[in-house]
């Protein structure tokens, strides 16, 4: 084979190099020859020296005088050597074609290619056109080093394929020896399936368990696409996609569980297979069917699950709100993101409890079932320091406006606290269990902590997540929602209108006919880059949130005219310090103005709205931006209403400069803020005519961005608002509910895998003389520490997150009264509800080890 | 006779995990390179005190354990060299195995536990049925066969095992405390059975017990201490004799 390879490679490479060779570009007798030709025609001459220096001067550049002994000769060693490396390519040929030679003719080829190279560098400077004579040359370098490399290669190749054959070989041996070693004839009888039946249908309870819990996993991966898909255009983009985020993670946590338990219980009956000789492949393969039987019904049965949630969901909100409400469809697109979630999901958890089943022992599966979780020490002040350092960051830029509440940062603050607090407990345990007095005292309670370190820890510290998660992400949305200001009252005044100079006539005329009171002040378009909540990144073309500037003057003004105390501060003349007004609701999340690339100052630009295309350098990018919105000093900031919440805090918040400042813009840039209270409700229509051909004529200002308006109607505003917080309610709760599901299954899994292992101790106990009130105690307090440890650490970390988004959306102290009791109230429920399902577990317990 | 199972330098570590006091992992030697030979037809007991390694090295030589260090030889195959679906194919055809704690799966029935290393061979039904009858018939058990494991006594589980160790008909019976769960009636109902088999049908036993009594039965004797052989003891007086023989030397365990 490499002898044929080798043949057609030297052939080719042969042709190729005659074919380069072939190039006429030697001037000749007035024509175009050959190096070789050249070459025979200087040998043909009786001087040598004056036909080469002939060949060569008509080559040289114009103005070139008589060539010198030096270049003649060099030029002489050029052509020769080009003209013997065609020769020898000539040769090269037929000794290619018997398969010889190949090495040789590589190696001397490309030594005659590389003689011309020191000539080349002299005669470049001389000759008219050196890049022809450089690409010929190098070109015939590249195929000689092609011809040497290649043979090299060839002959590895050789050499590697008869490594191959003889590895190849003595794989066939192995591979038959091992067949007939392992040959085992015959089929399994009818009997063998009968008893794979009876020890499969024997664990049903395990079966049922696993295709419950594996069913929900999947629904909740569903619903949370589902919703996501169904709502996305709603407002409750970040909430759904919070809560698919949570559900993916809850659900591989789910599925890990019950594949441990799963395992745990089925591991026995495995080993004794293996060790009456069953082979492991064999095992494997059942093992294997069972769990993709498993997964598969929990697949199907999650499918039907989710979709009947999806459906209830959709009806649920339908009814309240009508069919509209549903703004989105599940795509084909959607449902390939469902189950390749769903696919990962499920590698993910096998590749977790990978040991468990992929190496099932035949000996001490049943003991490692069994074996005490050692409590970690070897990484524990690094375990320590890293937690601190998370909890650390997290607060940090939680506690600052522009993350705009992000809940990167509670996710952070709590991946921290897995690292510190498994660590802190660990060291408390060990320091408890030192202390002999106290450790005898509380030996039989704390018996399981110490045994099952790891599984207690992730239990506990699971429960306090879901806590804190439904206590902080979505009881303090439905605190916030319950307990946010009417929607009405987020609106003094009918209309707010962004108008000229020149529109000032039409408002003076509703005014004088009586249909409107009006209140007008002077202001600029303030433009702020990109979203004020999500980043923006380089290269992406900018949005322009559009705000209101206004002098210090005139927030006075307004100030007065809404009844609000105005908040003191000095402005520099120069505009670069301002003060801003957030009017937006309580229940919205607390934002910069902008964010822009993270930085801590704003950058605002006074006008009407530009635009950045995309494409340019990052560098270049951000300089120009940062040119044309100049960077502004936060002087002060409040949440207030002054026009109108009418884009809840996204536009169309106020930013004041200094009067001085607003002097200067304004010859540029004045525009009116024009805000209009119907005298009464008939007068509606005939102001609507008005503002309608206010709005055509101000087309332009709307055509920027969809969201900012020439004029807001408080009519068209105000139930849009109501809509949406109702509906941010209703998903909050549904979501609440189901996290409040997945706990239970979570808690009663635990409670079923450990049953076992508890009706021995039990019985152990009461063997020794134990009575039932104290051994029904034991439980009890076992489930109060998974009740109360929880609960404390929740309860701890959510109300210091609420209080820093208290102090963040700056609310008064009636609000804070008002939204710390709508959160307790629910608090209060939750708990309750927490702990009627730990007494129903506890009671199940308890009967199920009085059974025994 | 032909030596059914030997074993050379044979040595088996733990892996213990670190513990609050000691930190590190720590290796532990149960069998600490023990040479074994036994031929066909012997009835072997191996006796020591709690944790000098009977258990572990019925467990290495009956393939269940893997050896640390040392070979095992089942009949002159070094078991290093075969793989592990080898290793399955001489658990389930050429030994048999009774566990203290009977190891029945209770999910079938005693049927089903009896047939079933037959049933893992590949065996037709009817055959591995009949067969498992027969078993029943020579134990006295044939009364038990449609009930489940956790409906009998430990006799009576004992039973049902040994007929499992039977079943497949091999040629090596390893027994670890046979008799350890059962009261002395029980216990010697099943250590007769043993004799039985091991005259009767002249399988290799090799079992080990605690029980002075029981091991007087054997034919021979491995007395283990720390991982070691003290004293390897032929059986050549009467019952009794060796017994009283057992006892002296169970005196230096």
């Amino acid at each position: 084979m490499s002898r044929v390879i080798r043949r057609i490679y030297g052939i080719i490479m042969g042709f190729v190099i005659q074919i380069i060779c072939m190039y006429r570009w030697i001037p000749l007798d007035g024509k175009e020859a050959t190096c070789l030709e050249a070459f025979l025609n200087i040998l043909r001459s009786d001087n040598t020296r004056s036909a080469t220096a002939a060949i060569y001067e008509r080559m040289m550049a114009d103005g070139g005088g008589p060539a010198d002994d030096l270049s003649v000769f060099q030029f002489l060693v050029f052509t020769a050597s080009l003209a013997i490396v065609q020769i020898l390519g000539l040769i090269y040929i037929p000794f290619s074609f018997f398969g010889r030679g190949l090495m040789f003719c590589g190696v001397s080829g490309l030594i005659f290619c590389i003689i011309p190279l020191f000539s080349v560098a002299e005669l470049m400077y001389m000759v008219e056109d050196p890049l022809q004579m450089m690409c010929y040359v190098g070109i015939l370098l590249i195929a000689e080093a092609a011809v040497f490399i290649g043979s090299k290669l060839i002959e590895q190749l050789n050499e590697a394929s008869r490594e191959a054959k003889a590895l190849r070989e003595r794989d066939r041996a192995f591979r038959k020896d091992r067949k007939r070693r392992l040959k085992f004839k015959g089929r399994y009888s009818s009997l063998f399936y009968h008893i794979i039946g009876e020890n499969c249908s024997s664990r049903w309870g395990d079966y049922v368990t696993f295709i419950a819990a594996g069913s929900i996993a999947v629904s909740f991966v569903i619903a949370g696409f589902g919703m996501w898909a169904l709502l996305k255009r709603q407002e409750l983009n970040t909430i759904l996609l919070n809560f698919l985020a949570l559900s993916m993670v809850i659900s591989v946590f789910l599925l890990v569980n019950i594949l441990l338990f799963y395992l745990k219980n089925r591991m026995k009956g495995y080993g004794i297979l293996l060790n009456l000789g069953m082979r492991r492949m064999t095992l494997r393969f059942y093992m294997a069917v069972e769990l993709i039987c498993c997964i598969l019904l929990s697949v199907a049965l999650g499918f039907l699950l989710g979709n009947g949630l999806l459906f209830g969901l959709k009806t649920l909100l339908a009814k309240s709100f009508g069919v509209e409400v549903i703004s989105g469809t599940l795509t084909e697109r959607t449902w390939m993101l469902i189950f390749i979630s769903i696919g990962v999901m499920f590698v993910v958890a096998l590749v977790i409890t990978r040991d468990n089943y992929y190496n099932p022992e035949t000996s001490g599966a049943a003991d490692r079932a069994v074996m005490a979780e050692p409590i970690g020490v070897k990484y524990n002040i690094l375990s320590i320091l890293t937690g601190s350092a998370f909890v650390c960051v997290a607060i940090h830029f939680f506690t600052d406006r522009k993350v705009g509440e992000s809940l990167l940062f509670p996710g952070i603050f709590l991946i921290g606290c897995y690292f510190l607090l498994k660590s802190l407990w660990g060291i408390f345990l060990r320091c408890k269990k030192r202390m002999k007095a106290l450790s005898y005292k509380n030996m039989l309670t704390d018996n399981y902590k110490y045994y099952r370190f790891k599984t207690t820890f992730r239990y506990m510290f699971f429960l306090a997540v879901m806590h804190t998660v439904i206590l902080f992400v979505y009881a303090k949305d439905i605190a916030a929602v319950a307990t946010a200001q009417k929607a009405e009252n987020l609106f003094p005044y009918d209309y707010v209108c962004i108008a000229d100079e020149g529109d000032m006539k039409e408002f003076a005329k509703l005014e004088k006919k009586g249909f409107v009171e009006r209140k007008a002040y002077p202001m600029v378009r303030v433009c702020s880059p990109g979203q004020s909540v999500i980043f923006v990144s380089p290269g992406e073309d900018l949005i322009n949130h559009q705000h209101i500037g206004v002098s210090e003057t005139t927030y006075r003004k307004m100030c007065e005219d809404a009844g609000i105390k105005p908040d003191k501060f000095r402005l520099s003349e120069d505009g670069s310090t301002v003060h801003i007004i957030y009017q937006q609701d309580s229940a919205q999340k607390a934002h910069p103005i902008n964010n822009f690339l993270m930085e801590d100052n704003p950058f605002l630009r006074v006008g009407q709205p530009t635009v950045i295309k995309s494409g340019k350098a990052a560098t270049v990018w951000i300089t120009s931006v940062k040119e044309l919105y100049p960077e502004r000093i936060v002087e002060g900031e409040e949440v207030s209403i002054l026009t109108g919440a009418v884009s809840q805090g996204a536009h169309e918040n106020i930013v004041v400069f200094s009067d001085t400042y607003m002097e200067k813009v304004m010859a540029d840039e004045a525009k009116e803020l024009v805000l209009l209270n119907l005298t009464s409700g008939k007068a509606r229509p005939e102001v609507e005519k008005t503002l309608n051909a206010f709005k055509e004529r101000n087309a332009e200002e709307e055509s920027y961005d969809a969201d900012v308006k020439a004029y807001y109607d408080k009519s068209e505003i105000v139930p849009r608002i109501a809509r949406e917080r109702a509906m941010n309610l209703e998903v909050n709760i549904f979501i609440i509910v189901l996290f409040m599901i997945t706990g239970f299954i979570m808690l009663y899994m635990k409670t079923a895998a450990e049953m076992e292992e508890r009706k021995k101790q039990h019985t152990y106990l009461a063997l020794v003389g134990m009575g039932p009130k104290k051994r029904h105690r034991l439980i009890w307090s076992e489930f109060l520490s998974f009740l109360v440890i929880p609960f404390i650490i929740s309860t701890a970390i959510s109300a210091g997150f609420l209080w820093v988004t208290i102090k963040l959306r700056m609310f008064t102290a009636a609000e804070t009264a008002a939204y710390i009791k709508g959160w307790g109230k629910l608090y209060v429920v939750y708990v309750l509800i927490q702990a009627a399902g730990m007494l129903a577990l506890g009671y199940y317990t308890v009967r199920k080890v009085d059974k025994e | 006779m032909k030596v059914i199972i030997k074993a050379e330098k044979l040595c088996r570590n733990y892996v213990i995990p670190g513990s609050e006091e000691k930190k590190e992992k720590e290796e532990i030697p149960v069998i600490k390179g023990i040479d074994l030979e036994v031929q066909e037809g012997e009835f072997v007991g191996i006796m020591g005190k709690s944790g000098c390694g009977k258990t572990t090295l019925i467990k290495v030589l009956g393939m269940i354990d893997k050896p640390t260090g040392g070979t095992v030889f089942f009949k002159d195959m070094d078991t290093k060299d075969l793989w592990a679906e080898e290793l399955a194919d001489i658990r389930r055809r050429e030994l048999g195995f009774v566990f203290q704690d009977f190891y029945l799966m209770d999910s079938l029935t005693i049927r089903d536990n009896i047939v079933l290393p037959m049933v893992l061979d590949k065996k037709k039904a009817k055959e591995c049925l009949q067969k498992g009858e027969e078993l029943a018939e020579q134990f006295g058990i044939t009364h038990l066969l449609k009930k489940h494991p956790y409906e009998l006594s430990g006799g009576e589980k004992q039973r049902v095992a040994i007929c499992r160790a039977l079943i497949n008909n091999p040629d090596l019976i390893l027994a670890d405390e046979p008799t350890g769960n059962l009261d002395t009636k029980s216990g010697e109902i099943v250590v007769n059975e043993f004799k039985r088999v091991n005259e009767e049908l002249g399988k290799t036993i090799v079992m080990v017990t605690h029980d002075p009594k029981m091991a007087s039965n054997c034919k021979r004797i491995i007395f283990l201490r720390d991982g070691l052989i003290l004293e390897d003891l032929n059986r050549e007086t009467e019952q009794e004799e060796f017994y009283e023989k057992i006892l002296e030397k169970m005196k230096d365990l």
